[in-house]
């Protein structure tokens, strides 16, 4: 099984540089920073400033959403979205927001939550007491 | 500490079932030991034979058992016995039954138990069908019963600090495993509402989807235990022949329980799409994939004889990997990061050593025989079927291994804790991530193996096993590749053009899946004269359509809930990030999207789940309607109806494309309960008085009362109860600007001493209308405050009282009357009076009822709308036939009522819906349905043969 030796010896070289290349991918993105200095469009890893404005109002525009987000190196941006709000958004963890800077403003175009998991076994739950 | 006596609880079922855990592993160990024994002594035919007796036997128990614990779990969850632990945590009062075997598997111990009953029905169909290999093969079986069964035993060993958890027990009572106070109180079972199954769960997918995958995780234990059997036994040469029906089903099933996975994804969540690539949808994936590979190495094994070693390792690695996929979902090492996650239970150690006890013998076992299993010397030629065949094999398990290797992610970090604990070091820095965008970054990687396996399946099938002839063959099979290519790439051209698709890989992916089908039909029309012949044809045509429909539904989907005019003029070139994908809709208002006039018709509840009827017209640019059809998206709360969970898509489907709707953004308030209270906060009421008079004017309408009702008080959220007192007020308001005429009635109840006020919006206007609290007064003047004259009169009788004549028109024994229902015993009168005013013209009527019950004398009070007078009938004279009433005026100022209005509310009378087409949709499912038709097909004849061959 020569030739099935030499196939395997590519394979296996071919593994390896996936796994390689795999490996590196598991986590690079870039702050406001590096949006901001070179002006394309960039992934951005951050976490929801809660106590900022979260604005989404369906009745004046209901593609437009914005909220202000801390990135990776501490800097706090202000970020706009032409979607409606994510359900949970409040709840998310960590966004990915791929877009770019415009001006002061990151516009994004592409939004990715990491939440907690919604299920949590609560306190007991009792049946509700009949009024009538 | 005092034993408390609980009441009411139910423990005889509980105790039945723990007699049963038990009895259902040590019956699966007898059964291991006995198949064991009995293999062993496969040369001695009398002890071979009791020994499989015995086995038997004893797995016949072990099936009962698992039953009979099912039994016993159902029954207890359709009873709503929340004394039981497993039933608290996953029914409760307002789950209808018929999700009730959901329930039943959502939990970890619920999902073991389907997964022992999937074995056990399996095991028997091998006692039946599996002749001189039923021992061996029964033997590993059992071992998986035994290890399965261990994980519903609920022991603690204990030694020290430390502790050991082997197994849960799904009979726990829920007393023993929460330590809430109230479960320490005797009656506690009167208060206790289990917590009910997630309401995203709450679909028939959920009650179809778990059993099926299930079995085909059971599936792949029996191209195991065959494996085994054939190292155990050196009997490779017919077990390439047993083992391949069985895996051939393996795979179909476990596609489908896949493919499920899918349907569900994509057509009850909102992911989106159909394919996350979530660790848990990977874990099914990757046993299939090996799986997959190992068929088609046990092809080449069977034609050839090559390949045997590979094909064993495949099959004990699909099982293994199931084994892996189990310890990732039901440890808890996912974490969050995967929506199929079952919450913690203590229980890594055991699944870790789940899967080690099956990896270390069974690799011990292949290396001990390794170099006894047969292999030809002579190497394949590149120009036959099998050379390709297992270069495709490869590729598949390349697959299978770094879609594994990127999964794992959250295992090295644990290990790497784990060496960190041993070093005394902290390694959390070096910990990895599992990347944000998974899609894409699997996507990458998959994409060549897509290709790779159109080019290959699509080229092998024309070539031969065990080629001698190339030369012969070599005219006809470059011709027909050719041409297949030269159609391939035209017709991958044509749809990159039509798709849009830039980039090279997509081009070559689907060139490759255009040679596939391409291929597979010309073999299916010109070479295969029988059914036969046409099972891997049909997968491989079914994996080709698959690719092409994932590519046109992935890359070019497109949102049309936009409205291209509102957006032409406004933007020059649209970005991606610019471009609108929502569109807000108001109740009742036709909007234009994109081709479509869109009406969000009307919304009804069903238990927690509100399902929105939205009506689409297709319409041509001239304005004429080509088709009309009707959405209904759903919206999902909570079971405690605080906030929605879940959203639920509505797609209308077509051959060439899918219209997927789903509900982007609600009214907050109707989103959250929280918001709901909020926004009633911030609306600034004022009081106004309305009477049926005279028009009031406000800022934003003008109002009238109508009419008002203590009778007939109806209000969406209102049911009547007997014992309520209601006050409903007929209001129009108007406002010409904005052409609004509408008549509404708002209302106030009080019931057993609550008032409840059941207010009326106006969205088009931005009001909230209450009826104030002291209206209700009005129709509750206290008795003392009028004045009554008394008067006795007779039927017929015609009375002058102030301005109004008042005359007895009829005597009813027969009553009717909303403040009186009629009891045994009761002695009752009714009057039927009519008030005229002073010119005679009648004005109304009233019906005043005496009665007599228990011993009291009773009547009621009846007040005239109109006329303002107050009456009641409060003695009859038998003798004389009088009757006593006392009439009386109410002061005229009461004739008022006072409204609460907010003209600060904003509309809530609206959604935002996002709808998406995927374009040939049809094409993914389509290809699923090939692929799985292929595989049973196959399964079909190879079963055949076999009889065929023991007939012979």
């Amino acid at each position: 099984m020569r030739k099935m030796h030499l196939i395997a010896i590519v394979a296996l070289l071919a593994a390896i540089f996936v796994f390689i290349n795999t490996g590196m991918e598991f986590s690079k993105y870039a702050s406001f920073e590096d949006a901001q200095k070179t002006g394309e469009k960039v992934k951005i890893v951050g976490q929801l400033q809660k106590e900022k404005e979260i604005y989404y109002n369906p009745l004046e525009n209901a593609n437009y959403f914005s909220f202000y987000l801390l990135d990776k190196n501490g800097e706090e941006k202000k970020v706009v979205l032409n979607i409606a709000k994510p359900q949970d958004f409040e709840l998310s963890e960590e966004i990915v927001l791929t877009g770019k800077m415009e001006g002061d403003l990151f516009k994004a175009s592409d939004i990715l939550l990491k939440c907690p998991s919604k299920y949590k076994d609560e306190e007991v739950y009792l049946k509700e007491r009949e009024n009538s | 500490m005092k034993e408390i006596e609980f009441i009411g609880e139910h423990l005889l079922p509980g105790q039945i079932g723990q007699l049963f855990i038990t009895l259902n592993f040590s019956m699966a160990c007898l059964a291991f030991v006995a198949y064991f024994l009995a293999e062993k002594n496969r040369h001695k035919v009398d002890e071979n034979k009791a020994w499989k007796k015995l086995g038997r036997l004893s797995f016949g128990i072990h099936g009962v058992s698992v039953f009979s614990i099912i039994g016993i779990l159902l029954y207890l969850m359709a009873q709503q016995y929340y004394e039981y632990n497993y039933v608290f945590q996953h029914v409760s009062d307002t789950l209808p039954m018929k999700f009730i075997l959901s329930a039943f598997w959502e939990g970890q111990e619920g999902s073991f138990l389907l997964w022992m009953f999937w074995h056990v029905v399996l095991g028997l169909l091998l006692v039946f069908s599996a002749k001189k290999w039923e021992p061996a093969v029964m033997t590993s079986l059992a071992a998986i019963q035994v290890v399965l069964a261990s994980m519903l035993l609920g022991i603690v060993v204990e030694w020290g600090d430390s502790f050991l958890k082997i197994g849960v027990n799904p009979l726990l009572l829920t007393r023993e495993v929460h330590n809430f106070p109230i479960l320490a109180t005797a009656n506690y079972l009167e208060v206790l509402q289990g917590s009910g199954l997630n309401p995203l769960l709450q679909n028939y997918w959920m009650t179809i989807h778990p059993p099926t995958l299930f079995f085909g995780f059971a599936l792949v234990s029996i191209p195991f235990a065959y494996s085994i059997a054939a190292l155990w036994r050196k009997d490779y040469k017919n077990f390439v022949k047993e083992v391949l029906p069985w895996s051939l089903l393996a795979a179909a099933i476990l596609g489908t329980g896949i493919i499920m996975g899918a349907a569900w994804a994509y057509e009850a969540l909102n992911f989106g799409g159909y394919w996350a690539w979530d660790p848990v949808e990977n874990m099914s994936l990757v046993p299939w994939l090996i799986l997959i590979a190992a068929l088609h190495t046990n092809l080449i094994a069977k034609s050839t004889g090559q390949s045997i070693k590979i094909t064993l390792l495949g099959y004990i690695f699909a099982f293994l990997l199931i084994l892996y996929s189990t310890f990732l979902t039901r440890s808890g090492i996912l974490g969050d990061s995967s929506v199929h996650a079952f919450t913690q239970m203590g229980l890594e150690w055991q699944l870790v050593f789940l899967i080690l006890i099956f990896l270390i013998p069974s690799l011990i076992l292949y290396f001990k025989r390794s170099k006894d299993i047969p292999q030809p010397k002579e190497e394949e030629s590149i120009y036959s079927k099998e050379f390709w065949m297992y270069l495709g094999s490869l590729v598949l398990l390349f697959s299978a291994t770094i879609i594994t290797f990127s999964t794992s992610i959250p295992v090295y970090n644990k290990i790497m804790d784990g060496m960190g604990i041993l070093l005394n070091l902290d390694f959390s820095d070096y910990h990895r991530t599992i990347p944000l965008d998974p899609v894409a970054h699997y996507n990458k990687n998959q994409i060549w193996v897509g290709i790779l396996m159109g080019l290959l399946a699509g080229g092998s099938i024309y070539l031969r096993y065990l080629e001698k002839n190339w030369a012969l063959q070599r005219n006809r099979f470059l011709s027909t590749i050719g041409i297949a290519s030269i159609l391939a790439a035209f017709t991958a051209w044509a749809t990159a053009k039509e798709l849009g698709i830039m980039a090279y890989q997509y081009y070559l992916l689907s060139f490759s899946s255009f040679f596939v089908i391409l291929t597979n039909v010309f073999f299916i029309v010109t070479r295969a004269k029988s059914l036969r012949l046409l099972g891997s044809s049909i997968s491989h045509l079914g994996f080709g359509v698959l690719i092409i429909g994932a590519l046109a539904s992935g890359l070019r989907q497109y949102p049309i809930s936009t409205n291209p005019f509102a957006m032409a003029g406004l933007v020059g070139n649209l970005d991606d990030e610019d471009l609108e994908k929502y569109i807000f809709l108001l109740k009742n208002q036709k909007m234009f999207m994109s081709g479509y006039m869109v009406t969000y018709e009307s919304d009804t509840l069903t238990r927690n789940f509100k399902e929105y009827s939205l009506t689409f017209n297709k319409i041509d640019s001239l304005g004429n309607s080509l088709e009309e059809f009707t959405l209904r998206p759903v919206v999902v709360y909570d079971n405690d109806f605080t906030k929605v969970a879940a959203v639920n898509p509505s797609t209308k489907r077509y051959l060439h494309k899918d219209i997927f709707t789903t509900i982007a953004s609600l009214p907050p308030e109707l989103m959250d309960i929280d918001k709901m209270k909020e926004k009633e906060d911030t609306l600034n009421y004022k009081s106004t008085k309305v009477n049926t008079e005279e028009w009031t004017s406000l800022k934003r309408a003008d109002l009238i009362l109508l009419d008002y009702t203590t009778k007939q008080f109806t209000h969406p959220e209102y049911t009547a109860a007997e014992g309520d007192l209601a006050l409903g007020l007929k209001l129009r308001f108007t406002n010409e600007s904005k052409g609004v005429d509408k008549t509404l009635m708002p209302g106030i109840v009080l019931r057993n001493g609550l008032l409840y006020t059941f207010p009326v919006e106006i969205h088009e206007l931005g009001m909230k209308v209450k009826v104030s609290e002291n209206s209700l007064e009005k129709i509750l003047v206290p008795d003392q405050d009028i004045l009554y004259d008394i008067y006795n009169i007779k039927e017929r009788d015609l009375l002058e009282w102030n301005n109004y004549k008042v005359s007895v028109d009829k005597v009813n024994t027969k009553i009717q009357h909303e403040s009186y229902q009629s009891r045994e015993g009761d002695v009752a009168i009714q009057l039927e009076i009519s008030i005229f005013d002073a010119n005679n013209q009648y004005i109304e009527k009233l019906f005043p009822v005496f009665f007599i019950r228990n011993n009291q004398a009773l009547h009621t009070r009846e007040i005239g709308k109109e006329s303002n007078i107050a009456m009641k009938l409060v003695y009859i004279d038998t003798e004389s036939g009088s009757f006593q009433i006392q009439i009386g005026q109410i002061p005229a100022d009461e004739k008022d009522f006072t409204v609460d209005i907010a003209d600060n509310f904003d509309r809530a009378d609206y959604l935002v819906l996002e709808a998406i087409v995927f374009p040939w949709m049809s094409l993914v499912w389509m290809g699923c349905i090939l692929i799985t038709i292929g595989l049973t097909l196959s399964m079909y004849f190879r079963i055949l043969d076999k009889n065929k061959v023991k007939n012979a």
